[in-house]
C-alpha cells in the first residue's frame, strides 16, 4: 500500500488489513486485556454480592448481581475481541467508560456496605 | 471470506464522530500499536481500581464475621473509594496519553501513579501496626 493510500484510509478510520501482521500480538494482548478485566468485575461484583450476606446488606447484593450479570453478557457481546483480530479500527471510549463506570458502581457498593457496617 | 477494506470502511467510525472529540478532534492519526498500549494501560489502572475496592470489601468481609473493630471498616471504605477514584482516573489518563500522542507531544508524567503507591503503603503501614498490636 502506498504513503498516499495509507493516509487516506487513516484520514477515513479505517483499517488496512494488509498491516494486521505488522502490529505482531498487540491487538491480541488489547483483547485479552479486556476480557481480563471483565472477569475482573464480575468477581468483584461476586465478592460484593457474598459479602452482602455476612454484612447483612441484601440490596447491595442484589444490585452487585445484576451489575455482575451486566458485565459479564457485555464482556461476551460488546467487548472487542474479533475486530481486534482482524485489524478493524474499535471505537474504545465508550467500553472504556462503561468499564470505568462498573468499577466506580463496585467501589460505591463496597463503600455502602462499609458505611452501614459501621453505623450498625 | 475475509472483510475487504470497504467492508470496514462501513463499519468503523468516520474521525470526525469519534468520541471523546477533545481527543480525536485534533492532530493525526498515531500507529494503532501505541493507541492499543494506551488503551491496555487504562484498563490496568481500571483494573487495579478494582483490586483496591476488592481488598476493601475483604477487608469489610472480615472485619464483620471476626466482630474487628469499627477501625478496619474505615479503613476499608477509604480503599473502596480509593478505588472508585482510580478507575475514574484511568479514563481522564487515557485521554491526556492518546491527546498528547496525537499531537506528537511527550507523554504526560503519571501522577496518579505517586498518589497510588503512597495510598497503598500508608494502608499497609496502617494494617500492620494494627496486626502488630493485636499480637
Amino acid at each position: 500500500m502506498t504513503d498516499a493510500a495509507h493516509a487516506g484510509d487513516a484520514a477515513q478510520g479505517r483499517a488496512d488489513l494488509s498491516e494486521v501482521a505488522v502490529y505482531g500480538a498487540a491487538p491480541e494482548r488489547t483483547a485479552l486485556a479486556w476480557q481480563r478485566t471483565g472477569l475482573s468485575v464480575v468477581i468483584g461484583c461476586f465478592m460484593v454480592f457474598v459479602a452482602s450476606f455476612r454484612t447483612q446488606t441484601i440490596v447491595i447484593g442484589i444490585a452487585a448481581g445484576v451489575l455482575g450479570l451486566a458485565v459479564a453478557a457485555l464482556s461476551v457481546f460488546a467487548f472487542p475481541v474479533n475486530a481486534y483480530l482482524r485489524g478493524h479500527r474499535v471505537d474504545s471510549w465508550p467500553l472504556l467508560v462503561i468499564a470505568g463506570a462498573s468499577v466506580v458502581a463496585i467501589g460505591i457498593l463496597g463503600t455502602a456496605a462499609g458505611v452501614l457496617t459501621l453505623f450498625r | 471470506m475475509p472483510d475487504t477494506p470497504d467492508d470496514q470502511a462501513s463499519r468503523a467510525t468516520p474521525p470526525k464522530e469519534r468520541r471523546p472529540r477533545n481527543v480525536y478532534g485534533v492532530g493525526t492519526e498515531p500507529d494503532p500499536r501505541f493507541s492499543l498500549a494506551n488503551e491496555r494501560t487504562a484498563l490496568a489502572w481500571v483494573r487495579t481500581g478494582l483490586a483496591l475496592i476488592a481488598g476493601g470489601i475483604a477487608l469489610t468481609s472480615v472485619a464483620a464475621v471476626a466482630d474487628l473493630p469499627t477501625f478496619l471498616d474505615l479503613v476499608a471504605v477509604l480503599a473502596c473509594i480509593l478505588g472508585a477514584v482510580t478507575a475514574v482516573n484511568a479514563l481522564f489518563a487515557w485521554q491526556r496519553m492518546e491527546r498528547a500522542m496525537r499531537l506528537g507531544e511527550p507523554l504526560p508524567a503519571p501522577t496518579a501513579l505517586r498518589w497510588l503507591v503512597s495510598a497503598v503503603v500508608l494502608a499497609g503501614l496502617v494494617l500492620a501496626i494494627y496486626a502488630t498490636l493485636q499480637v
